[in-house]
């Protein structure tokens, strides 16, 4: 019973590590030059699956876990607007800092 | 005021006879200031230029002693990659990690890395996913470090390839959305184009080319072909520009479908130990400096 215990906690353990590496999205948004601060917020979606959305921090950087790796899509809110982005996951970190800008109350988002 | 013998002293004749032993006084007061002034102002430039004498001997000697250390520790390591036969693969990668997280700053090790991953190809060696993983991690490491010291001082943007779309493409490649780049009063415009995947390899072809800013006709365009893969580190494996700035494309992530790739610019400064400036370059920052100095003391003397 004990043997057993211990084999499904070591499974459930590497599964929340693997998790927690595989297709890490990181990166800091900024409005032109200077970081948008708190104000903005980041969603994916890969293939079908939609990943909820996450404020970015007071230094405007943030953090998205994905569970697959390949083709995604980011969308970017920010004052009201918002935009998309192709991103790629991967099994190790990827980076992913962006440039917005307001263009004729547009939102643009570009990869740093 | 000649004095007339008999008249009566006035107010101005009193002052002058005060005055004179008093002035006398003062004289010697101002040449005792000055004097002890000045000896204290010789004093302290002494004790600082003592000071100064002491920190640059301390850090001199400590400089001695750390080199000859890595010097001692290089040659002992270089040793077992030149050796034939003898040392086993384990101790080759060993020594190669001891190598990368030591020295990475000053040497190419592109070399020593391939040459361990050519070994880990033939069909005996045990073990050989532990150790690509080894030597993988090692490189990425190292380039991470780099980066995080060049975009310090310089710039950098993250550019992903799409490895379906560049195999559809052929050899026409797939061009990557350019940067422009602006380093202190250096600037350029910078467009990637990767012409080829080696997906064994983990590497890619890519061609940089910087585009000179509009007005600037003294500076050309630099255009470069070469292959990005794991062992290529920013600090050494990089592109000088023709305004002195360096860039470096380096790569982040792989995958079967897709790449990623890292491009940071530099002042030359920052580039590797290994990396000498050409003596125009040099002659022409020593020129610049003169310039500026001449220009500050212009300013605080009007």
């Amino acid at each position: 019973m004990n043997k057993k215990r211990i084999a499904v906690l070591v499974v459930v353990l590497v599964a929340f590590c693997s998790a927690a590496s595989a297709g890490e999205v990181y990166g800091k948004i900024r409005d032109g030059t200077s970081p948008v601060g708190d104000a903005a917020s980041v969603e994916a979606t890969c293939g079908s699956k939609k990943y909820p959305e996450v404020k970015t921090d007071k230094s405007g950087s943030y953090r998205l876990v994905l569970a697959e790796t390949g083709k995604c899509t980011m969308t970017v809110k920010y004052k009201q607007q918002s935009g998309s982005l192709d991103i790629a996951s991967y099994d190790d970190a990827v980076q992913i800092d962006i440039a917005l800008e307001l263009k004729d109350g547009k939102l643009s988002v570009r990869r740093k | 005021m000649a004095e007339k013998s008999g008249e009566p002293k006035d107010w101005w004749d009193k002052l002058g006879i005060v005055l004179q032993p008093v002035g006398g006084l003062l004289a010697a007061v101002a040449v005792a200031t000055v004097g002890i002034m000045g000896s204290q102002v010789i004093n302290r430039r002494q004790a600082l230029d003592t000071n100064a004498r002491l920190y640059s001997e301390l850090m001199s000697r400590r400089e001695e002693s750390e080199s000859s250390l890595r010097k001692d520790m290089f040659v002992s390591i270089i040793q077992s990659f030149l050796k034939p036969g003898a040392v086993d693969l384990d101790s080759k990668v060993l020594n190669l990690e001891l190598l990368a997280y030591n020295f990475h700053e000053s040497l190419n090790l592109k070399p020593l890395f391939l040459d361990i991953a050519r070994r880990l190809e033939s069909p005996d060696v045990k073990d050989r996913d532990k150790y690509r993983l080894r030597l993988q991690q090692v490189a990425r490491e190292t380039t991470a470090k780099q980066l995080f010291a060049l975009e310090g001082h310089g710039k950098s943007f993250r550019r992903t390839v799409d490895l379906e779309e560049l195999a559809r493409q052929g050899r026409a490649g797939v061009a990557l959305e350019g940067e422009s780049i602006v380093i202190d009063d250096l600037s350029g415009y910078l467009n990637l184009r990767v012409l080829e995947a080696e997906p064994d390899a983990e590497r890619l072809k890519v061609r940089l080319e910087v585009k000179a800013p509009e007005g600037a006709e003294d500076q050309v365009d630099t255009r470069a072909v070469f292959y990005v893969g794991w062992y290529d580190f920013p600090m050494i494996d990089n592109t000088r520009l023709a305004n002195g700035l360096r860039c470096a494309v380096t790569l982040s992530n792989f995958s079967a479908a897709l790449a990623d790739l890292t491009t940071v610019c530099f002042p030359g400064e920052y580039a590797s130990l290994k990396d000498r400036p050409y003596y125009d370059e040099v002659i022409q920052k020593l020129q610049e400096a003169t310039q500026e100095e001449y220009e500050i003391g212009g300013q605080r003397s009007r």
